[in-house]
């Protein structure tokens, strides 16, 4: 926790826009450029996979060849050279370290300045009875350090990368993966089912609250790099799992492409909650440069009173493109959806969820706050379906942009289907700009134009920020004041 | 291939016939106008699954059915006429029978100083220049690929031309009536209405089928409405049980002119109304409110655009939907601001009651928002009438299908209050009760 705040002091002195716009220098094992069925057949044989694996990703290889990418979206960019990038990327390190002390200093340098606690001491040193956060750190590919590993196995908590995962639970990857997004879903799910090279995986046993919040932190690091994470997370019966995942990478010139697959599954009596602060590097103000981040994460309610809640912070990326979605297939299972979305100078975000019901008595909520400055465009999609079984299903929906400036843009699609009488939907969708009353008030009360932006702004967005984890809560409320610095005056 | 691709060669091809039977003496302009609805409609053929706009309203009906375009114009009597008239409401009316004017139904004979209404033909030989100006100008047929259709087949229609600062004293009524005789029909009748500047006219228009036999109604209108003036627009869509009905109405809307358009759409196998307003003068304002009552396997498909170009300007949309049996109610209503279209204030409510098992509604409110000094709002529901309601009216003594009947009622209120013009409303208002009294009998009283 004290490094967050550090490292907040340390940008807010620097003046930095995009704190995390560094580089570190390190030593890389890299595949040759380009996407073919060998460079996915080298990604399996440097993860050591089993067969069934690599068959998996050849198939998911074909069928992604034979797809076309989507059109439909409200972004605009470039087509993407799929044969101009690396697919693998991975810290040189020799043999895998087997405790912390031998992970490259480099490294663990670079996760201090991205604030992030990877040493267990560091957390145990601060702030007394500040919670224990269990970190699965990965870099380019490969997950690097995963923490607090020994405490959560004592309650039987699996918590490792998905590399790991393959190998010493394969039943639990065979019987889950691919099974809420299936690699055919979608482009780029195909693209990552087929080159996805680590993420984490988590399973909770039967009967267990997991006893800290685990956390991924995301970091493209090498140039020309995409990064195709896959993370898998699955509550058994009668659990409870908080999730955190973050992402930065460093400034560069040309756009990175990030198309990550997350899947949840909650049994019966389980309940996930995922939380996400996405600050990947947004391009500069010209909209030079910046990460794609093409992202599928869908969760399955598959049991009975199961529960799933997406919560995101999006400030980053020169175009984000991801819809958290639930699927409600248990009766009274709940979905939930809070989102801030926030595009400032040329970014642009088409994102939003969707909650299909299915089961009797499913409820969901969605909560969707965006910010649009400067020239950024953004839009909320969303989809909400009462299927013919969802007997007295319940829906509510509230959208709310706020636009800052004149040459921006804000966006509401909501598609709404309903089969059964008994299902209730409600949508609510405001569009405005920031009140001059309050602004006004907030200077004459001796604030800038830029802290009453930030305040006002903070303002609109509480009812997602509440439902933050407070480890997230704090920083996620910092990056809403930065991300929008220099829209006003 | 699209669906029905095939078949749009067919329709092409009648359009083609259609044309030669036709002596010749269209003008150049005219002879392009079709031309570019046909290339147009070639190149997209009918809409299909992948259409944004049609991904709920499929015309499966209009591959499977061969329909001919309709050449006679049968008998219809006063008396058949008065059945589908508005009750004591003295009006200019003009008649339309399997999409041609028929003069002997109408009585438009005294029309005030500056204002017309006639026949497409004859405007075509008395007015050429002014509908060159205007005929197909207003509509982007790019993107209507129906509206294209209609326009390739151009050749029958109403137009409406009001004057510089003329108040029509009567409401001016268009009544549609389809005829079919044993062979399916189709019609493509075109209409366009042109307001002067503070000018005031009041348009309701019916399109009626009573028949069982299917038959297809492709409609297209364009209307203008010039600085400061106002219309009035009531739409009636009741036709046959079989038919398809699509209309496409592309509205302009001038510096402080006004636009209260009401949809009361209950008629048709498939029905599809689909109304968009470019609003490209300050200060204008416009409404779309509307009903629509869905039964047995019906399709109800309301399509709406606005499109806030100029500043200060005002947008209001309440429609309303009841749909019982197997139907299916769509809803697309979108609000767009241009950049520099500041002082927006834009609103849209969409609310649908599902009174049966098997109905099903697909609603999607769109806002597309470029400018930040904006006022825009929407709202939509789905659901099953209030159980609370229900009882409390029970509880006074009201049988479970009169509760309900009383409830729906109330809930088309917010929608049906719109409506300006007595007759219309105490006319839609009797539509709607029998309507309810049909249909509502114990039809969810489980």
């Amino acid at each position: 926790m004290s490094s967050h705040i550090d490292t907040i002091k340390k940008s807010e002195l620097v003046g930095d826009q995009y704190k995390y716009g560094f580089v570190t220098d390190i030593e890389v094992d890299l595949a040759p450029k380009g996407l073919n069925e060998d460079i996915v057949k080298l990604i399996s044989h440097k993860k050591d996979e089993p067969d069934w694996m690599l068959e998996w990703r050849l198939k998911a290889y074909r069928h992604w060849l034979k797809m076309k990418p989507p059109e439909w979206q409200k972004v605009s960019f470039d087509p993407i050279d799929y044969q101009d990038a690396y697919y693998y990327a991975a810290p040189k390190s020799g043999n895998k370290p087997k405790s912390l002390d031998e992970v490259d200093p480099t490294l663990i340098e670079t996760y201090n300045k991205l604030g992030i606690p990877l040493r267990e001491q560091e957390v145990l040193a601060g702030v007394e009875g500040a919670p224990a956060v269990a970190v699965d750190a990965v870099f380019d590919s490969v997950s690097v350090a995963t923490t607090y590993k020994a405490k959560l196995e004592e309650v039987g908590v699996i918590f490792c990368s998905i590399s790991e995962a393959i190998h010493t639970y394969p039943e639990l990857v065979k019987l889950y993966l691919g099974s809420v997004v299936p690699f055919g879903d979608n482009y780029f799910s195909a693209l990552n089912s087929a080159v996805f090279t680590d993420g984490s995986f988590v399973y909770i046993p039967k009967g267990i609250r997991c006893p800290m919040e685990l956390s991924t932190y995301f970091r493209i690091n090498q140039e020309n790099t995409g990064q195709f994470e896959r993370t898998l997370i699955i509550a058994d019966e009668d659990t409870h799992v908080s999730y955190l995942e973050g992402c930065t990478a460093p400034m560069r010139d040309e756009h990175q492409l990030h198309a990550a697959v997350v899947e949840l599954i909650a049994l019966e009596n389980a309940e996930i909650k995922y939380s996400t602060v996405q600050n990947w590097y947004p391009g500069d103000s010209k909209g030079k440069g910046g990460i794609y981040n093409f992202v599928t994460k869908r969760g399955a309610c598959r049991g009975d009173n199961s529960k799933i809640s997406w919560t995101q912070v999006e400030t980053g990326s020169a175009i984000t493109w991801k819809y958290p979605s639930c699927i409600l297939q248990g009766d009274n299972s709940v979905g939930e959806f809070y989102s801030i979305a926030i595009t400032n100078n040329y970014q642009q975000a088409d994102t939003g969820t969707k909650m299909i019901h299915i089961g009797e008595n499913t409820k969901s909520r969605i909560i969707s706050k965006g910010i649009s400055a400067g020239h950024a465009d953004q839009t909320y999609r969303g989809l909400v379906r009462m299927q013919k079984r969802a007997e007295k299903a319940r829906n509510y929906t509230q959208c709310d942009s706020l636009l800052i400036g004149d040459t921006c843009g804000a966006h509401t699609v909501p598609y709404i289907e309903s089969k059964n009488p008994t299902a209730q939907v409600e949508h609510e969708a405001t569009t405005s700009r920031i009140n001059e009353d309050q602004l006004f008030y907030c200077r004459q009360r001796g604030l800038t134009d830029e802290e009453a932006v930030s305040l006002i702004v903070n303002g609109f967005c509480r009812e997602v920020l509440q439902t933050l984890p407070m480890e997230f809560a704090v920083e996620a409320q910092k990056l809403v004041g930065i991300s929008l610095e220099g829209s006003v005056g | 291939m699209p669906d029905g691709a095939g078949r749009s060669f067919t329709f092409l091809e009648q359009a083609a016939i259609a044309d030669q039977i036709d002596t010749g003496s269209q003008p150049h302009w005219l002879r392009e106008l079709k031309e570019s609805g046909a290339s147009i409609f070639k190149k997209r053929g009918l809409p299909n699954r992948s259409d944004e706009y049609w991904r709920h309203t499929l015309l499966n009906q209009l591959v499977e059915i061969e329909f001919q375009l309709s050449n006679e114009s049968p008998r219809v009597g006063q008396k058949q006429l008065s059945q589908v008239a508005l009750a004591g409401l003295s009006s200019y009316r003009i008649v339309l029978v399997n999409g041609c004017v028929r003069k002997d139904l109408s009585s438009i004979g005294d029309l005030p100083k500056g204002v017309l209404i006639a026949g497409f033909n004859d405007v075509m030989s008395l007015l050429p220049n002014r509908l060159e100006k205007q005929l197909g100008h207003y509509i982007d047929l790019k993107n209507m690929p129906m509206a294209a259709l209609n326009t390739a087949f151009l050749k029958e229609g109403v137009i409406i031309f009001v004057d510089k600062d003329i108040t029509v004293d009567k409401p001016i009524e268009l009544i549609s009536i389809t005829v079919p005789n044993k062979n399916p029909t189709m019609s493509q009748p075109r209409f366009l209405i042109d307001l002067g500047e503070n000018s005031r006219a009041t348009l309701i228009e019916s399109h009626i089928g009573n028949t069982e036999i299917p038959y297809f109604n492709n409609v297209v209108s364009e209307i203008i409405i010039g600085e400061g003036a106002g219309l009035d627009h009531y739409k009636f869509q009741d036709e046959g049980t079989a038919a398809v009905h699509i209309s496409t109405t592309a509205l302009r809307l001038h510096k402080q002119s006004l636009y209260g358009g009401f949809i009361l759409q209950s008629g048709g196998l498939i029905g599809r109304v689909e109304a968009s307003a470019v609003l490209d003068g300050s200060d204008s304002d416009c409404r779309f409110d509307g009903v629509y009552l869905g039964r047995d396997n019906q399709l109800l498909d309301t399509t709406t655009s606005i499109k806030h170009v100029a500043t200060s300007c005002k947008s209001r949309q309440v429609f309303k939907g009841v749909l019982n049996g197997n139907s299916h109610g769509v809803f697309q209503g979108k609000t767009h601001v241009s950049i520099g279209a500041q002082k927006t204030d834009g609103y849209q409510l969409s609310r649908a009651l599902l009174l049966s098992r098997d109905a099903e509604i697909s609603t999607k409110p769109e806002l597309e928002i470029y400018a930040d000094d904006v006022k825009c709002s929407h709202g939509a529901t789905s659901g099953d009438l209030d159980a609370d309601s229900l009882f409390y009216l029970q509880s006074r003594g009201l049988s479970p299908d009169v509760a309900r009947r009383v409830l729906v009622e109330a809930f088309l209120n917010e929608a049906l209050a719109e409506i300006k013009l007595n007759e219309v409303y105490e006319g839609f208002r009797s539509h709607i009760r029998g309507w309810l009294n049909k249909n509502i009998n114990q039809t969810v009283a489980e």
